[in-house]
């Protein structure tokens, strides 16, 4: 978790998306698990874990990704681009401008897609009464 | 160009995301309780944020940002939906292990 938020943290290049980031990170996300770790019971003792065959199988498919990826990354020539068009991408005004004009559908797709969300979840979690 | 990617080049951070991906995907394959389960998706698509704007800074564009909110929105979704039928399997199951969560296999 503490790497969670190193990523998070990292992102402080982009003031927009770092702040963003924080609130939906620490405000939601976060929230909803701690609420849902109060709602389960978790002790050391029901703490399942696999077997050991799994472990392995697990690490040496993690492993091969992990090279995979470095070995993309390395064998990938110079990724910089000639010019930089526009240096102040992070700003709110720059963004904020994009996201209305050019995504202007996903971004309303993005509230219909939260109701959706906010609606389904409670519907699942209600009890059942029937 | 003086952002910060003068003074961390993007060699580190394609190195960060690949290292927090990997450990998103090995906690996939490593654990069975559904809560850890669901972090460690959590960290793999903040892998890909960083990514995503980290890039978007170095080429200038801002399209990468608004994916970046784009997944995020859609992160939020995935957690309030997958932690609501958590709580219900919990409320049936007693049980957060994905090993009893198998009546849909076969």
């Amino acid at each position: 978790m503490l790497l969670h938020n190193w990523g998070s943290l990292f992102i402080a290049e982009c003031s927009i998306s770092f702040a963003v980031h924080i609130i939906v990170y620490a405000g939601a996300i976060m929230v909803l698990f701690l609420f849902t770790l109060m709602f389960i019971n978790l002790n050391k003792e029901l703490e399942p874990h696999k077997t050991n065959l799994v472990k392995v199988a697990a690490t040496i498919v993690a492993g091969t990704l992990l090279l995979v990826m470095v070995s993309t990354v390395t064998n990938t020539g110079n990724v910089l681009p000639s010019q930089v068009s526009q240096n102040d991408v992070g700003t709110v005004a720059v963004l904020g401008k994009k996201l209305y004009s050019d995504y202007v559908l996903p971004f309303e797709l993005t509230s219909i897609l939260l109701l959706a969300a906010m609606v389904g979840a409670v519907m699942i979690g209600k009890k059942n009464t029937d | 160009m003086n952002s910060i990617l003068s003074v961390v080049p993007i060699e580190y951070y394609l190195g960060l995301s690949v290292i927090l991906f990997t450990i998103g995907v090995m906690g996939v394959l490593f654990r069975r309780n559904a809560i850890i389960v669901f972090m460690c998706i959590e960290l793999m698509l903040n892998a890909v944020n960083l990514l995503l704007t980290a890039f978007s800074t170095l080429h200038g564009e801002a399209g990468g940002q608004v994916m970046v909110f784009f997944i995020m929105a859609v992160a939020a979704a995935e957690v309030a939906v997958g932690l609501a039928i958590l709580v219900m399997i919990y409320n049936n199951l007693r049980t957060v292990d994905i090993k009893e969560m198998n009546k849909l296999k076969w």
